[in-house]
Formats: C-alpha cells, sequence, structure tokens
C-alpha cells in the first residue's frame, strides 16, 4: 500500500499530467453549467479519443471532467432553478429560493463548499476503506436492494409533510410515470402507444425541466418584468460576504455535511442506484433530522448542503466499485469502463491488488480536480448570483431558450420538447393546486429501480425475499427515523413533568 | 472513414431508445435520397423486432437497402458462477433449483439458458429483469444466482474480475474462438431437429452483428455508390488494424448483396419455429 501510494503520488507530480487535468476541469465545468448538456455527455464525446493517448493523459483528463460536473451544475440549479445535471434537481428546492431572496451568493458558496468537501473527503475514506469495499458490495444482494430503494422511497413522505394526502398522490403519479416503457422484467410495452421512443421510458431531462424550471419561470413572467429580487423585496444581492457566509454555513452543520457525503458515498459504490436517488435521500434526512424542517423549501442552506454533499461524493464510490469489480455504478461509470478497457487495463480485483497505484492515483486526482473546481467556482460565486437583479422581461426569455436547448439536447430528439411541455403543464398545475412536485420526480426516478429489483427480489427469494439481516436493519433505521422525533418529544415532556412535579 | 472513400462531410446522431428501434425507424422515413444512412445491432435490433410481432417497429426488412455488415465471431456461451460448486455440465444436472440470470423473457440469454436446460435435462429457472453482462456477472458473483448464457466475447472480463468461471458450454455448431476448449453444443449432445433449427433460428436474431442501412426508393447509382463505399472500407488496412485492436469480435464483414439475401432467409423461417422458440423459453421462466 505504502509503496502504492508513492507511486502514485509520483504520477501525480508530473507536470504533464495537470496540462491534461485543466483541460478536463474547463471542459467539466463549462459541460456542466450547460443545462442538459452533463459532463457525462463530455465523457462520451471524448471516448473515441481515448485511442490517441496514453494512459496518464487520458485518465486525468476524464477523471477531472466527471469530478467536477456536479459543482458546475449547481450553480444554474441555485440560480435559476435549473438543475445543470439531473443529479442537481434537490439542490433547487431550497437554492433557488434562497436566489430569489438576494441570498443566491451564500447558497452558491455553500453548494460549492459542500461539493468541494464532498468531492475530495470521501476520497480519503475511499482510500482508507479499500479494503472494505469488496465486503461491502458482495454483502448487499438485489434482495437487500428492494428494501434500499424502498428506504428512498419513503422519503416522499418527509418531502410531503404539511399536505400528506397531495404529497403521496404526487409520489403515486411520478410511480406511474417510471412504469412508462418496456417492463424491466417482462419487456412488456407499458403506455408506450407503438412509439418506440416511449420503451426506454420518458427521459430525464425533459421532465426534470418542466417540473423544475419551468414553473418559476413562468410565474416570473405572469408576475411583470421586475427582477426575482424586487419582488421578493430583499435589500440587496450579497457579496463576496455572502460566499463566505454559505462556506461557514457548510463548517456550522458539519454533521449534516459528513452524513449525507458517506450517504453519497455507500450509494455510490451500489452499482445502479446512482446520484440521482443519493441526493433525494439526504434531501429527506436532512428535512427529517432538522431543527427547522418547515423552512424547507423556502430557502433553507441545509437543503443545499445535503444534496451537494452527496453527488460530488457518489463519485469516488460509483469510480472504486468501477475499478474493483469491473462493475459500472453510474452511467458516467460504464464510460470509464469502456476507456479503461480501451486503455488496456482489466478493471478487477486486481485494481486493488497488483494495479493499486494506478486506482490511488485515479482517487487522488478526483479530491485534487474538486478542490481546484472549488477554488475556481467560489470567488466568481458572488458576480453569478447578481442575475437576481436582471428583470423578469430579459431573464425570462433566455432561461427559456436554455431550458428547450438543454431537454433537447439530451436526446436530441423532438419528442424531447413535447415532453417538456407536457410536464411544464405539470409542474405549473401541480404549483397551483399544492401538489408536490419533489414527490412527484422522486417517484418517478425511483419507481423503476424499485419495480426492477422487486420483481427480481420475488424471483430469487419469494414473497418473504426480505426476512434477511440487511434488509431488516435497514426497516429498523427507517423506523427510528421516523420515531426519533416524536419518542424525544414524548420522552422530553414526560421528564419534563416529573421535574415540574 | 466514410468522408475519405465518398467526399464530403459525415454527421453521426446517436439516436437511443428502443434497442435501436427508434433509430431504424427514423432511418427507414429519412428522404431517399442517398444522403442518410444508420448502423445498429442487426439481429436484436432490427430483425427480430419484426419477426416477433413488435408494433414499434415501423420498417419493412424487404424494402430496406442493406449496404453491408459486420458479423460478429463469437457465440453466447454458459458460464457459471463462482460463489456456487458446480463446475461441470454434470454438476448441473445432479442439481435442483438452479438459478440463471437473464435480462428480459426474449433476450438472447433466456432462449439459449432455456435451450441449454433443455438438452440436458436441467432442474433451472431463469431470472429475468437484470441490466445486462456486467449485472449479470455481479449477480453470478454474490451467489445470487447459479450463472448465466452471455457473449463469448464479453466474458473474459468477468472471469478476471472473479465473478463467472469459463464457459461451460459454446451454444452454437462449433466451437468459439474465443474459448477453443469449451465444447460446443452439437458436439455435446445429439440435437433433435427442432432443437437444431431452435439454434439456427436463435443465432440468426439473437447475434450482436452490425448491419448499415438506408432508406427505401434510392436511386440505384446510389446505392451502388454507399455499398462500394463500405466494401472500400472493410477492405481497408488502417481500418482492419483499428477493427482488430479495439473490435476484435467483428471479423466477418459481409457486401450489402450478401446481407440482402441474408435478410431474406431469416425471414423465410415459418412462424411454428418461432412459436416453439417463445414456448421453450417460457418454461422456464421464474415468473411467466
Amino acid at each position: 500500500m505504502f509503496e502504492a501510494m508513492v507511486q502514485a503520488l509520483g504520477n501525480i507530480a508530473s507536470p504533464t499530467i495537470w496540462v491534461w487535468v485543466s483541460v478536463g476541469l474547463i471542459a467539466g465545468l463549462l459541460l456542466g453549467i450547460l443545462p442538459g448538456i452533463s459532463s457525462l455527455t463530455g465523457l462520451t464525446l471524448f471516448l473515441p479519443f481515448v485511442f490517441r493517448l496514453e494512459p496518464m493523459q487520458a485518465l486525468p483528463l476524464m477523471v477531472s471532467m466527471a469530478s467536477v460536473g456536479y459543482t458546475a451544475g449547481s450553480i444554474t440549479a441555485v440560480l435559476l432553478g435549473i438543475p445543470g445535471e439531473p443529479a442537481n434537481a434537490a439542490t433547487i428546492l431550497d437554492g433557488f429560493p434562497m436566489t430569489q431572496k438576494g441570498e443566491g451568493s451564500r447558497a452558491l458558496g455553500a453548494a460549492i463548499t459542500a461539493s468541494l468537501m464532498g468531492g475530495a473527503v470521501p476520497v480519503f475514506l475511499a482510500l482508507a476503506m479499500v479494503w472494505a469495499v469488496m465486503p461491502i458490495i458482495m454483502a448487499v444482494t438485489s434482495m437487500d436492494m428492494v428494501v434500499v430503494i424502498a428506504a428512498g422511497l419513503v422519503v416522499i413522505g418527509v418531502v410531503a409533510k404539511g399536505a400528506m394526502l397531495k404529497g403521496v398522490i404526487s409520489g403515486g403519479i411520478g410511480l406511474l410515470i417510471s412504469s412508462i416503457g418496456l417492463a424491466p422484467m417482462t419487456g412488456v410495452p407499458r403506455f408506450t402507444f407503438d412509439m418506440p421512443y416511449l420503451y426506454d421510458g420518458l427521459h430525464l431531462s425533459p421532465v426534470a425541466m418542466g417540473l423544475f424550471a419551468v414553473p418559476p419561470m413562468i410565474e416570473l413572467a405572469l408576475e411583470g418584468g421586475e427582477s426575482t429580487l424586487a419582488r421578493s423585496g430583499a435589500a440587496a444581492v450579497k457579496g463576496m460576504a455572502g460566499a463566505w457566509e454559505g462556506a461557514r454555513d457548510v463548517f456550522r452543520h458539519w454533521w449534516l455535511w459528513a452524513r449525507s457525503s458517506f450517504i453519497g458515498y455507500l450509494f455510490g459504490l451500489m452499482p445502479g442506484v446512482g446520484a440521482n436517488s443519493a441526493v433525494w435521500v439526504t434531501y429527506g434526512i436532512a428535512k427529517q433530522s432538522s431543527k427547522h424542517p418547515e423552512t424547507f423549501g423556502t430557502g433553507n442552506v441545509e437543503g443545499v448542503i445535503a444534496p451537494e454533499s452527496a453527488n460530488n461524493a457518489k463519485e469516488s464510490g460509483a469510480l472504486l466499485t468501477t475499478l474493483a469489480l469491473g462493475i459500472p455504478g453510474s452511467a458516467g461509470g460504464a464510460i470509464f469502463l469502456a476507456a479503461f478497457i480501451m486503455l488496456g487495463f482489466r478493471p478487477g480485483p486486481s485494481m486493488l491488488t497488483e494495479q493499486l497505484d494506478l486506482s490511488l492515483t485515479i482517487l487522488i486526482l478526483v479530491a485534487l480536480a474538486n478542490i481546484i473546481a472549488g477554488a475556481i467556482c467560489f470567488p466568481v460565486a458572488p458576480y453569478l448570483a447578481s442575475i437576481a437583479r436582471v428583470p423578469g422581461r430579459i431573464l425570462v426569455p433566455v432561461v427559456f431558450v436554455l431550458i428547450f436547448v438543454a431537454a433537447y439536447a439530451s436526446s436530441g430528439q423532438m419528442a424531447d420538447i413535447v415532453v417538456l411541455l407536457i410536464f411544464s403543464a405539470v409542474g405549473v398545475a401541480a404549483k397551483r393546486h399544492g401538489y408536490n412536485i419533489p414527490a412527484l420526480f422522486l417517484g418517478y426516478i425511483l419507481g423503476e429501480l424499485f419495480e426492477q429489483y422487486l420483481f427480481l427480489g420475488l424471483q430469487l427469494g419469494g414473497p418473504l425475499f426480505f426476512i434477511r439481516p440487511i434488509p431488516l436493519v435497514i426497516i429498523f433505521l427507517v423506523a427510528l427515523f421516523f420515531a426519533y422525533r416524536p419518542l424525544k418529544g414524548a420522552i422530553g415532556s414526560r421528564f419534563g413533568r416529573a421535574r415540574t412535579a | 472513414m466514410w468522408p475519405d472513400k465518398v467526399g464530403g462531410a459525415m454527421v453521426v446522431k446517436n439516436m437511443p431508445g428502443g434497442g435501436s428501434l427508434v433509430a431504424t425507424n427514423f432511418v427507414y422515413q429519412a428522404k431517399p435520397d442517398g444522403l442518410t444512412v444508420g448502423t445498429a445491432n442487426l439481429g436484436s435490433g432490427v430483425i427480430s423486432p419484426v419477426i416477433m410481432g413488435d408494433a414499434g417497429a415501423k420498417y419493412d426488412l424487404k424494402k430496406m437497402n442493406w449496404i453491408g455488415a459486420y458479423l460478429s465471431g463469437g457465440s453466447l456461451v454458459v458460464t457459471l458462477s463462482t460463489a456456487k460448486p458446480y463446475k461441470t455440465v454434470k454438476d448441473l444436472q445432479a442439481a435442483k433449483g438452479l438459478k440463471f440470470a437473464s435480462r428480459s423473457p426474449t433476450a438472447a440469454s433466456t432462449t439459449y439458458a432455456a435451450l441449454f436446460f433443455e438438452v440436458f435435462g436441467i432442474d433451472a429457472k431463469i431470472v429475468t429483469g437484470y441490466q445486462g453482462g456486467a449485472d449479470m456477472a455481479l449477480a453470478a458473483k454474490r451467489g445470487e444466482v447459479d450463472g448465466t448464457v452471455m457473449p463469448a466475447s464479453g466474458l473474459p472480463v468477468y472471469i478476471d474480475a472473479g465473478g463467472l468461471q469459463k464457459p461451460v458450454m459454446n451454444m452454437d455448431f462449433a466451437r468459439s474462438e474465443y474459448f477453443p476448449d469449451t465444447p460446443s453444443l452439437a458436439e455435446s449432445a445429439k440435437l433433435t431437429p427442432q432443437q437444431e433449427s431452435l439454434l439456427r433460428l436463435q443465432n440468426a436474431t439473437g447475434a450482436s452483428d452490425k448491419a448499415v442501412f438506408a432508406p427505401p426508393g434510392i436511386a440505384e447509382d446510389r446505392v451502388k455508390l454507399m455499398r462500394d463505399a463500405f466494401d472500400k472500407i472493410i477492405g481497408d488496412k488502417g481500418f482492419k488494424t483499428l477493427n482488430e485492436k479495439y473490435f476484435p469480435i467483428w471479423t466477418r464483414p459481409m457486401s450489402g448483396a450478401e446481407l440482402t439475401e441474408y435478410i431474406d432467409k431469416t425471414l423465410a423461417i415459418p412462424k411454428s419455429e418461432l412459436d416453439a422458440m417463445s414456448a421453450l423459453s417460457k418454461k422456464y421462466l421464474a415468473v411467466k
């Protein structure tokens, strides 16, 4: 291990690596900030060029490009309510209201700091826990995954708090929407109307754009041409001081950051679960455990810290799974897998033994790329936050163009625009009638995974497939999670009464 | 290499969806001016939806202009989990209640697995719903399933990763060039005429060959130009070197005329054989 670490540090010290890291960072930041075009698109486009490069040229570029996409994606999520990458969707819920209140730079400061630390620190956790990775991945079977995903669905109940019935209905509609396409187990087409476009289900990008980005823009347009700042009545946009305040928020909520990063990392380790689930689970836990859950959705900085820590932290976990098992933990991981094979490496357990130096080099690059990306984004955050001063009559058309381009860019089909329009209408109607958009989105993204693993669980273990140690522990933890507050309240009031008496 | 051989630029557009159906429908309906060509998986992506009667396949295989194809040399092989005690076909025959992983009830891995169980009288069920080779290999490594069927070309990665063993059976008439020590199905058992025709049918529809095609109605001279360009590309030394290095599974090029004949033969397979194939798969599914 020591020798491998020395070798890895030697690799990092080479100046040429930094040229490739810089190119990857700039490309990753630009692609991440453009909604709809994710760093995944960049990786895919770059793949054909891998042939022509040496491993220590291609890998630094790809690793840095993949590592910083979520950091950049949080910028548009906070400032415009548009998720730069689908895994930034949860950041909108509190990040965008903060911008509307003139606290955009604070939200960005928090998002960038949480991303930077969420991306960098778990790498060291990964390095320290290389030996534990394989047993963890091997222990969790498809039967256990059903309960992991179900625990994610329970978050619907958390985000729906306050208007539970409408929240649960919204989540249910999301689940129904997730069933569009070929059934994962039987291959039977459902709600596809013989249209091959629908065979793979609805594309994530137009659905996310329609639900999250369009409704606030329509609201802004309907309420006249004022800027968001003028509408909210906030005094002014906070400058650099705001960004530092956001950074301090992360340290103030260090436990929230650490917990969310750890959950993100664990989700990354599990092949097939992905960042999209991790951000919502951490958001739900943040809300449930917050001292002020009622302020979530109106601009609580905790709602920014949790998902932004998780989505960056997930990458080091996913990368480790790809290296150790040759099994990609995410779509980005799949591209990496292809690149590794093209470069002549055979991902597998040997990456954690004979080729440990290469794995360590990659993990250290992830940490450094996150730190540099944070250092680049942080100083410009206050300037970007001034977008809240831009009058709606200018902002709305520009953002609408971005939304349409982003929805179309995901797969280049006109049907994506139709889906965008339909989900924009759904988003506006849901907002107007008090239905819960995050619950709907959560049902939509987790529904397919839940169904896939549920059927696998039933086929493998029968109806009582969850009577196993891991599922039972998770069920117990979820029950504890919900019972914690009422129990604490009950015990507190009892002891309080006892003391008064 | 297309622009080098034909002149002019080529814009490549990735059209995901429906396992090649979106792209194939798009090409079929494109303007017949010879400026649009498509490429997709021939067996599973283009032919199979038509012969299985998928309503989403809005194209006529007989009218499509076939430019050429690259057939994969690799067949599908039966491979077992390293987490289980089974090493040979005999071990499997002696076991009860085995589980094999597959993607879906109509996937090639399902049909081949069903044929394997039927030929050797193995007591097993096929668990469907896995996302692909990597997912199935992980399930095997965890001991969730006892084995799976996958392309021989893709297996070495998973053997190295420690989840799957060297194959016990090559599901073809001859041995695989990837695993020359593994016996083929045809040499290991006396197949009934129906089993033999099922193997032939599955080889035609399930293989992951790449075809290049253009919409119907294109002027003949333009089709000729496209076919010639394809032939020139596959004959190019630089292309061959790249292909051998990075895509060693594409070993058998096919001209446009040969491909047209191949399609006609596949379309002539009687419906009764297709029904037999589907009934056999169904027999071994964990959930029907």
